[in-house]
């Protein structure tokens, strides 16, 4: 049995990356305090980025997660999103630990910790790409995306972050 | 596009209204609607409702975006193909004929405690065979908003809550092998509902080879065939020989190992599950530590002595086994005990089928051999005996594979004298007439167990 029903995952993450967007915009813009949805979304991200990080330790352990078929998911999400924006260097699991700890001091601060590389657009860039790859598997028919068919959620080619 | 065309918030609209209608449309025509699942699409009715408010609220923040703008339409043009697809699967085949109206509660029954709004959703689908998946809740299709909670680890995001059950529409035709079936899916769905705690202890023993380029495609076949197994052997656990035997009847007509099979077909057909053989090998162990005597055995002896031939087939892993299957196969056969641990820790030992069980069951097997099922006796001696399903499972699965028992079945009904029969016919028939007793057997003591105290004395 999988762990992962495509279609529902996409959806979702779909619409935390369009809320990180929205809260990234709200923080950049200064429109005011960050409200429960905007730390939501951040947390939500951040479980996201956890996943990623898992399948990512699952490579380098060579143990199996609980749920690889999701885990495997989010990181091939991940690599695709980050080779599109401007950032160079770094290992992939220091750039995902990173990025999660980004995201968790967002979440809890409402403002980036000066520890971090990460920069608020670059989230809110990565996110938006996240986005779009969400969309694109959220947009397959139904019938491809439910838990039992084996299919790529990104059309993947050799990448590394 | 999107905001920019008022046309697209109204189309969404009208599509989740029509979404909303449908869902009150099932509500409203069903015959039998459990109330769980009645919860369960109550929330769902109030996602589409609040879901407009929240998209109108993020066009308003975003004013004069467009980027964002676009971002926001499209992201709830997915949300409404998301929720149609959820209003039909919980509303299509829920409540056909061709599902048993007891399989609810049985199912229900041998789940045993679940987690605050877990819900069971059974299917009849056109598919030939089973399927068992996790679902989200409808609240789940968008982030949530305990923050508090969440920021303390609190809340388990990944916790799936609804096991949807898809049952072939013919399920009613082959009671024993169906139900049956029942025990390997219930245990993908207990895996499932702990966020596959069950699968991470056995994952968690395991190392996986060197990294190479097949690397992906052998982990993709290890997480599948240890659910397989795990299931497997939790169905062996919780309804003994019987799971065995009607188990290994399928595996006679997948059985692979052995043969010449082109490369594809291999890929294709062992991506979810493991070589029939190899399964049957592997429940076959799980049979031997209940320890149910050899004498207890002694009436389906022989037939369990011949599916024994096929499962040594799957003891070892064929020399021109492809290197993906023979790597996922060695991974699995190496970490078999600790999966026999998980399967005895998903079926606790008060659930796990005895020599008790079997010795019922072989009183039962004489009942359904003279054409009776046993509940339509109310007075025989059991009426005070508690029968389960493992038990009446063991009854027929006895008869079905004990030639004597099987004869005399086909003596009470009369077939035995019909010369315009042959012997294969004889047999259909009996077969027949075996899974029609099982299954008023099954709803007879479900029904009896549900009379107030003392009304059968």
């Amino acid at each position: 049995m999988r762990d992962a029903d495509a279609m529902f995952d996409a959806v979702r993450l779909q619409a935390t990356a369009l809320d990180v967007n929205l809260a990234c915009r709200r923080l950049r813009l200064g429109l005011g305090e960050l409200r429960d949805r905007d730390r939501g979304a951040f947390i939500d991200a951040g479980d996201f980025i956890d996943r990623a990080r898992r399948s990512q330790r699952m490579r380098t352990s060579r143990k199996l997660s609980a749920t690889p078929t999701r885990d495997l998911l989010a990181l091939r999400y991940a690599q695709e999103a980050k080779r599109r924006i401007p950032r160079a260097g770094g290992d992939v699991e220091h750039v995902l630990d990173d990025l999660s700890s980004a995201l968790l001091a967002l979440a809890r601060h409402g403002r980036l910790t000066t520890n971090t590389t990460w920069t608020l657009d670059q989230i809110d860039q990565f996110f938006g790409q996240i986005f779009w790859l969400a969309t694109g598997m959220a947009a397959q028919p139904t019938d491809l995306t439910r838990p039992r068919t084996r299919r790529s959620a990104v059309i993947a080619e050799p990448a590394t972050l | 596009m999107g905001a920019l065309f008022p046309s697209l918030q109204g189309y969404l609209g009208a599509r989740l209204r029509a979404i909303h209608q449908s869902v009150m449309d099932f509500e409203s025509g069903v015959a039998r609607l459990p109330g769980e699942l009645r919860d369960l699409l109550g929330s769902l009715r109030q996602e589409l409702d609040g879901v407009l408010a929240q998209y109108e609220e993020q066009l308003v923040e975003a004013r004069g975006d467009e980027d964002v703008l676009s971002r926001i339409d499209t992201r709830y043009l997915s949300f409404a193909t998301l929720a149609a697809y959820s209003a039909d699967l919980l509303t299509m085949g829920t409540d056909p004929d061709e599902l048993p109206s007891d399989l609810h509660a049985i199912l229900v029954e041998l789940f045993g405690p679940r987690p605050d709004g877990h819900v069971i959703v059974l299917r009849a689908t056109e598919s030939t065979t089973f399927q068992t998946y996790p679902h989200w809740r409808p609240e789940q299709m968008r982030p949530g908003t305990d923050l508090m909670s969440r920021l303390q680890g609190g809340d388990n995001r990944e916790l799936w809550l609804v096991s949807v059950f898809d049952i072939p529409r013919s399920f009613r035709y082959a009671t024993l092998g169906q139900l049956l079936v029942i025990g390997h899916e219930l245990a993908h769905a207990q895996d499932a509902v702990t966020n596959f705690g069950y699968r991470q202890a056995i994952t968690n023993e395991m190392q996986l080879p060197a990294e190479s380029e097949a690397d992906e495609a052998i982990n993709a076949l290890v997480v599948c065939w240890l659910d397989e197994v795990l299931a497997d052997l939790a169905s062996v656990r919780r309804f003994g020989p019987a799971a065995v035997l009607v188990f290994a009847e399928y595996a006679r007509l997948v059985q692979a190992y052995g043969y010449e099979i082109p490369r594809v077909v291999w890929v294709r057909e062992f991506a979810e599950h493991p070589p029939a053989e190899v399964r049957l090998h592997f429940m076959f162990r799980a049979l031997d530590a209940l320890r149910i005597g050899a004498d207890a055995l002694a009436e389906i002896a022989p037939a369990l002595a011949a599916w024994k031939r096929l499962a040594d087939v799957g003891s070892v892993v064929p020399g021109d086994a492809l290197p993906e299957l023979a790597a996922a196969d060695g991974l699995v056969r190496g970490v078999f005990s600790r999966i026999q641990a998980q399967a005895a820790s998903l079926v606790p030992a008060h659930q796990a089928y005895t020599e008790a069980g079997f010795a019922r069951a072989r009183v039962l097997a004489e009942q359904f051999a003279e054409g009776l099922a046993p509940s339509d006796r109310i007075d025989d001696d059991l009426r005070s005996t508690p029968v389960d399903l493992a038990d009446l499972f063991n009854a027929a699965a006895i008869v079905r594979w004990s030639p004597r028992l099987l004869d005399q079945l086909m003596t009470t009904m009369g077939v035995m004298t019909d010369e315009a029969l042959s012997d294969e016919h004889r047999r259909a028939r009996a077969l027949r007439q075996l899974d029609e007793l099982l299954a008023r057997a099954i709803e007879g003591q479900r029904l009896r167990r549900a009379w107030p105290k003392g009304l059968d004395k």
